[in-house]
């Protein structure tokens, strides 16, 4: 962590340097890239951003004969949508499932990465490869799999809950309750998402100096001990990046919902982005879905700027 | 008919055929209005000339799967009056309107013929997405007898033609011949009473099989649903004063829903919060007497790869029954339309393939497979078989959704589904999810949402 500080000025030296011996060269070599980035990634951006300052017209004439340029109404979209209960709603319940889901994925995962770092190399090789396949499955895939899994007639999971003494959950159906239902959503998400964090933390893991883990084993650290005060000081960094992104994905979980409820979801498992796709996208209410785009885009760098400056005045204090 | 297909395949090979903007191309298409209407299937203008030109039709892939020769048949006549090829772009029903949307804001790529589910016409006409076809309406074949709802579902509310009949659909009972008869009931019910009473047997014969179902009724089929609420003298909403009002809170409509409640809670197991999409193949499966379903569900259910085909025998149809002997319950009508978009490239040649793909010889051939567009070839389609025979009887009393551009949004936001599920589910009192429904429906038909 301390040497981050010295690193720094020498890369800016360095660059600085460069800078004035290649002259334009940089430049030219970076605009490819930037040009791609500016055209699959801030012109839809821009044009959502337009879009949600645009009037929502009902019918779709202007859309098809205007190309979709309505009047401007300033805030006005966004004030529809704030002042409506059902968005705050939504929104509450997308909080929960991201954190309920990060949760789980990061605790999982870094189980399985330290599971992977104890075990043998034929078990770690067997390990690796299983959590690669998980990973390679698509989550449309994955999520119709769970879905017959957990369906209430010919699936295995209420099948084998049967067996158990005392247990009744013949024909029980988990999607008919909303927070059963995203229940299974979450195991859903949580395993497709532990195979990532597992690999990369069983990484960050292997980088530990083995002298540090034996210092402090020496000095009579416990398993317990030695995660809490070395193994996962050293992850830190590594964690900042998976956390965000998961919290990144997991805000937006879109498909594992959508085709569990065929389609159809039901008020009870409207996270935000499927309240975007249903109010917005399929009822061709493209101003309204480009508002709520806007304000989940806006949620969720709130959300991550506390985040990650929270996590680098940790480190910094340390 | 908003008919999810599953097992997408077809992804329609964005052949973004470059469509000039603005073409009216050479062909005499003036309408002089000499069109004998009616009967004759061949066309009574000169056809325009489109030779070294393609023209683009996106059809739904229930064609492809369903009646692909019929197709073949009309483009080989269109090539050979125009000179003009087809490209036919085969598409999915799911996200089609999303997919609609973007190509008809856009101005290349368009394509010259699109067909449209009967419920999703509405918002495209308020929104002059389609060319007006009023002035040639009489030289589509049979335009005098269109069936009614998909006639309805292709005007504007002023009265033009905005889109063509092209074929429909309709719900019956398919029940398994098997089980009804070993629990005592061999003649099919002529009122609801009876199904009702002949349910009553066929799940008492059954009691040993927790999975069984009487009768497999999905808590979010609201064709289903809809259709008794419509037979009990209910209505989805009503217009007042130039106002969409939902009614669905009245007696009438409470009295359809609960039977249909009974029938989704009484006879039916594990289906409370699925769809209507699986219902076949949960019928294959075995643990199920009865479905509502369109007649091509019954060759779902059969289908050797999907299905089970050692049930082809055991399955029959009839149409479902009503509060009285005289009266079926209606069923709702179904069905797709073709309609030419406004920014086509060649229109005319489009008009024209509508012309043939439509016509007395086109349609007689669809007859084989589907509920044609047109009341004079429903005998040819009841010939076919007991199940057509059936859907054809129903096809003769239908409903269908409020016709306002608003309609769409209802489906695309499951008010009915989720209502009926709740229902189904028995979460709420059919009083208190229909004053729900109801307070959506008065939102979203008048665009104040």
């Amino acid at each position: 962590m301390t040497t981050t500080g010295s690193t720094i000025p020498v890369r800016a030296q360095r660059s600085r340097r460069s800078l004035r011996r290649g002259g334009a060269v940089p430049y030219l070599l970076v605009l490819p890239a930037l040009v791609v980035l500016g055209l699959v990634a801030a012109w839809p951006l821009v044009k959502i951003v337009l879009l949600s300052l645009q009037e929502q017209e009902d019918s779709k004439y202007a859309l098809f004969h205007s190309g979709g340029t309505t009047p401007w109404v300033g805030f006005r979209n966004f004030v529809d949508t704030l002042t409506s209960s059902e968005f705050w709603g939504v929104l509450y319940r997308t909080v929960v499932f991201t954190a309920v889901n990060v949760g789980l994925s990061l605790v999982l995962g870094t189980a399985v990465a330290l599971l992977l770092n104890r075990v043998s190399n034929w078990a770690r090789i067997v390990l690796t490869a299983v959590l690669l396949f998980v990973w390679a499955v698509p989550t449309t895939v994955s999520t119709q799999i769970f879905a017959w899994l957990f369906n209430n007639q010919v699936g295995v999971v209420n099948y084998l809950l049967d067996k158990l003494p005392g247990v009744n959950m013949a024909g029980h159906d988990w999607f008919a309750s909303s927070t059963q239902g995203l229940g299974v959503v979450t195991v859903i998400v949580v395993w497709g998402a532990i195979p990532l964090l597992a690999i990369s933390l069983h990484a960050g893991i292997t980088q530990i100096p083995q002298d540090v883990l034996e210092a402090a084993r020496c000095d009579g650290a416990g398993g317990l001990a030695t995660f809490r005060h070395v193994i996962l000081p050293f992850l830190r960094p590594l964690l900042v990046i998976l956390t965000t992104l998961s919290v990144i994905w997991d805000f937006g979980v879109f498909n594992q919902i959508w085709f569990v409820r065929n389609g159809h979801p039901e008020p009870g498992y409207q996270t935000i982005g499927i309240y975007m796709y249903a109010d917005g996208i399929s009822s061709s209410r493209y101003n309204t879905g480009a508002t709520i785009a806007v304000l989940m885009i806006l949620a969720l760098l709130l959300v991550m700027v506390v985040y990650i400056r929270q996590l680098f005045r940790i480190g910094d204090a340390e | 008919m908003k008919r999810i297909v599953g097992g997408a395949t077809a992804l329609a090979a964005t052949l973004a055929v470059a469509i000039t903007g603005c073409s009216s191309s050479g062909g005499n298409s003036g309408g002089n209005g000499t069109g004998g209407g009616g009967g004759g299937g061949s066309q009574s203008q000169a056809a325009p000339n489109g030779s070294g030109k393609t023209i683009t039709v996106w059809l739904q892939s229930d064609a492809k799967t369903g009646w692909p020769a019929v197709v073949a048949q009309a483009n080989k006549r269109f090539e050979q009056q125009t000179g003009a090829k087809v490209n036919i772009q085969w598409q999915q029903w799911s996200n089609y309107t999303t997919k609609l949307d973007s190509t008809f804001a856009g101005s290349t790529g368009v394509p010259d013929v699109v067909e449209l589910g009967n419920t999703q016409t509405a918002s495209y006409i308020d929104a002059g997405a389609f060319t007006d076809l009023t002035s040639q309406k009489s030289q589509f074949a049979n335009s005098s007898s269109w069936l009614n709802g998909l006639a309805e579902s292709g005007t504007s509310p002023d009265g033009k033609l905005e889109a063509v009949p092209y074929y429909a659909g309709s719900r019956v009972v398919i029940y398994r011949t098997d089980i009804w008869k070993k629990a005592g009931v061999t003649t099919a019910p002529k009122t609801l009473d009876e199904l009702n009473a002949d349910l009553d047997k066929v799940k008492a014969a059954n009691s040993s099989d927790p999975n069984f179902s009487a009768f497999y009724m999905p808590g979010k089929y609201w064709y289903a649903a809809m259709s008794l609420v419509y037979g009990a003298g209910g209505k989805i909403a009503d217009q007042q004063n130039g106002k969409w009002v939902g009614t669905l809170e009245s007696q009438q409509a409470q009295t359809g829903l609960a039977e249909w409640q009974k029938l989704a809670t009484d006879y039916s197991v594990g289906g409370a919060t699925q769809d209507e999409s699986t219902q076949d193949a949960v019928m294959a499966k075995g643990h199920v007497a009865s479905i509502a379903g369109n007649g091509w569900e019954v060759g779902a259910v059969t289908a050797p790869k999907t299905g089970n085909p050692g049930l082809a025998k055991k399955l029959s149809t009839f149409p479902f029954p009503g509060t009285a002997a005289s009266a079926y319950t209606p069923s709702f009508l179904g069905g797709s339309d073709l309609a030419v978009p406004q920014k086509a490239g060649n229109a005319d040649l489009g008009e024209q393939w509508i012309k043939v793909f439509t016509d007395t010889k086109s349609q007689t051939e669809l007859a084989k497979y589907a509920i044609p567009n047109t009341t004079s070839l429903l005998k040819v389609y009841e010939k076919q078989s007991q199940a057509n025979q059936s859907t054809g009887e129903a096809a003769k009393n239908t409903w269908f959704v409020p016709n306002t551009p608003n309609w769409a949004n209802v489906e695309s936001a499951n008010v009915l589904q989720n209502m009926l599920e709740s229902i189904a589910t028995k979460k709420s009192s059919i009083a208190a999810a229909t004053k729900t429904a109801d307070g959506q429906l008065n939102k979203i038909l008048n665009g104040t949402n």
